[in-house]
């Protein structure tokens, strides 16, 4: 299988190496689906560099390049952490838009993106670079709805403080019906996107649970109606007994 | 089952809405015996705080009878009696284990919001809009406990309801801002605000030591349980200049420390009260603060402003210069109430303090939007309502 473009190089200095002929521009430039777009995934993302790329074929298009880079300290160590994030299988309970994670042969994974209206995306990705306990860098490859590139690393933090983990992401967005989809299902800001899920990583890391209201009742439920209150108020004749005793 | 739902500004509606249910492991349902309308739910009444949604159910000083937990929960029994502090904590995190428990990293499933306005997210609370993580609350006849392996804490039979309900929050608020004002024998402190904060503040401060504790408000009432049941010298801001009473009271030195047991809607007599309500009607500032700056003004060289009373925002006129140039100290945040449930539970059985003292209003459920009303213009004859669903 043919792998696309992204090198460690694109995931570890971002935006530095836009102009290298068969880096990630040159990778888009060739693939008009690849083109224009929005946003991609996985773990979200954000347009932190926005470039405008020419290309032969097809006049001008736009393609944008995302980048994105965060961080979270949690409260166990960096083995654990590595361990719970290299059985991929696990990502999507807490990446909240990933619906499943699924590891072939030959360090090959199929990730399948929620999207909406029941669209999907999906693409396979490889693990490319893993030092155990400390990093996992993964790649999109070829036929990418969604090419991307990301990696995690887990780095002790000073004594009492677990770990440090930090994640850094390239991405270029499809276009057209895909881009779409994908658009829709992340909203207008990855980065929060993806904090939000290392936030849920460090809570289940953490407290083994994911915190959340939803299902909790409130005044907005369907079948919500007040109540009526009651007509005669006793309250004011005891506010004014206590009023009338007090001087000072 | 019956709740207490915000409807907006100034509407509160007793509603009848779906029961709540076992969602994470670590919850537990409660069914609540009494719950309390603390001062700081009328900050919510009155539109101060952001992010609260129509619908959304009221309430973080509540206690009962646990019903259910989830399988998670090994500590709790069905049919104990709980208080819950009203800040929720995982227990796990950084902050937890350091007993910052109102910082929990673990409870606010908003924490993006919080850190969007705050920079940093404090721990989910119940009832208290959705950047402080949306949480159903307790004035209502049942009510969802998250992280309920930690927070709850068990009531011995012998205590009633009203003695220990105070618990969840404005005891240990009050209590806390007494200790963050590190108290030394023979120390004046002096507390703006004598509602339930400030009272549970000035009894709290003769219990670490004070000498004398000066209570400073405009309610007559309020007054007088500070004098009657707190013991401390009161002055009324409307009689008297506050910064040169204070002065003279303590020989021209200032209290050793200042509570500022009002927060974001001070009211005042003064030029800069006025200017400040001027602006917030203007949309200009969120945050009145006359009594904070009449603290730092009046505090002595090097002392402490402890600041329970809660702000949401930015304030405007702070007089950082005289806080710089007498090296006070600032104290302040959200309660870490899980610290002093257990101390403080057992002050109260050892009968040193009868939190109940407060209580001036005893109301079913469904006169909750009467009580907000009385509890918002009746400064002085009501210092605290709660409320009991079986009285429905």
């Amino acid at each position: 299988m043919k792998r696309n473009q992204l090198t460690q190089e694109d995931i570890d200095l971002g935006t530095n190496n836009h102009e290298s002929k068969n880096g990630l521009y040159a990778t888009v430039a060739k693939h008009p689906v690849l083109a224009g777009g929005a946003v991609l995934v996985g773990a979200g993302l954000a347009y932190a560099a926005v470039r405008i790329i020419k290309t032969a074929s097809e006049g001008e298009e736009v393609a944008r390049d995302a980048h994105i880079e965060t961080s979270i300290t949690i409260d166990r160590s960096p083995a654990e952490l590595f361990a719970f994030w290299r059985d991929f299988r696990n990502l999507p309970l807490f990446m909240t838009h990933l619906e499943s994670v699924i590891e072939l042969d030959g360090g090959i994974t199929h990730w399948v993106a929620k999207g909406v209206g029941g669209g999907k995306v999906e693409w396979d990705a490889e693990l490319y670079n893993e030092k155990e306990n400390e990093l996992i860098a993964w790649r999109s490859l070829e036929d990418a709805d969604v090419v991307n590139a990301g990696s995690v690393r887990f780095e002790r933090a000073p004594r009492g403080h677990g770990t440090y983990v930090r994640i850094r992401m390239n991405y270029n967005p499809p276009a057209g019906k895909v881009g779409e989809i994908v658009a829709k299902a992340l909203g207008s800001d990855p980065l929060k996107l993806i904090k939000g899920d290392l936030r849920r990583f460090k809570q289940l890391m953490e407290a083994g649970e994911i915190a959340t209201i939803d299902g909790q009742p409130s005044g907005r439920a369907a079948d919500a109606e007040p109540v009526s209150e009651s007509s005669e108020s006793r309250i004011s004749s005891e506010s004014k007994e206590l009023a009338n005793s007090q001087s000072v | 089952m019956k709740a207490v739902c915000w409807n907006g500004k100034r509407d509160v509606q007793v509603m009848k809405v779906p029961d709540p249910s076992i969602i994470n492991p670590r919850d537990a349902i409660i069914k609540i015996t009494t719950t309390a309308i603390c001062g700081s739910d009328l900050h919510l009444y009155d539109g101060y705080i952001p992010t609260m949604k129509k619908g959304d159910i009221l309430g973080h000083e509540f206690m009962g009878e646990v019903v259910e937990v989830g399988n998670a929960v090994k500590n709790l029994k069905k049919g104990e009696r709980v208080v819950v502090p009203f800040t929720i904590a995982c227990g796990n995190c950084f902050f937890c284990k350091r007993e910052l428990w109102s910082a929990c990293d673990n409870s606010n499933p908003n924490a993006g919001t919080a850190a969007f306005l705050y920079g940093f997210s404090g721990s989910g609370l119940f009832g208290y809009s959705h950047m402080m993580g949306g949480y159903a609350g307790g004035q209502a006849e049942y009510v969802r406990v998250p992280f309920a392996d930690v927070g709850p804490v068990p009531i011995p039979d012998g205590l009633s309801d009203e003695q220990v309900l105070f618990l969840s929050d404005i005891f240990p608020t009050g209590f806390m801002a007494a200790e963050n004002c590190n108290i030394q024998r023979g120390d004046t402190i002096a507390v703006w605000g004598c509602g339930p904060v400030g009272q549970f503040a000035i009894k709290s401060a003769y219990l670490l030591g004070a000498e004398r504790v000066i209570a400073i408000d405009d309610a007559p009432g309020r007054l007088r349980m500070a004098a009657v049941e707190g013991k401390a010298e009161t002055l009324n801001f409307h009689d008297v200049d506050i910064f040169d009473k204070l002065t003279d009271m303590t020989g021209g030195i200032g209290p050793d420390a200042c509570i500022d047991a009002v927060g974001l809607e001070a009211h005042g007599m003064t030029i800069d009260a006025l200017y400040d309500r001027a602006k917030t009607a203007l949309y200009l500032a969120t945050d009145r603060l006359h009594a904070l700056r009449q603290a730092i003004y009046a505090c002595r060289k090097g002392g402490t402003v402890s600041v329970p009373g809660v702000y949401g925002g930015f304030l405007d006129k702070f007089p950082f210069g005289a806080a710089f140039a007498k090296g006070l100290t600032f104290k302040m945040g959200q309660t870490n109430v899980h610290t002093y449930l257990r101390p403080l539970l057992k002050l109260i059985e050892e009968g040193r303090i009868d939190p109940s003292f407060l209580i001036t209003h005893r109301l079913s459920l469904n006169e909750a939007a009467d009580g907000y009303r009385t509890f918002k213009n009746d400064k002085n004859g009501c210092m605290k309502i709660v409320m009991k669903p079986e009285l429905n």
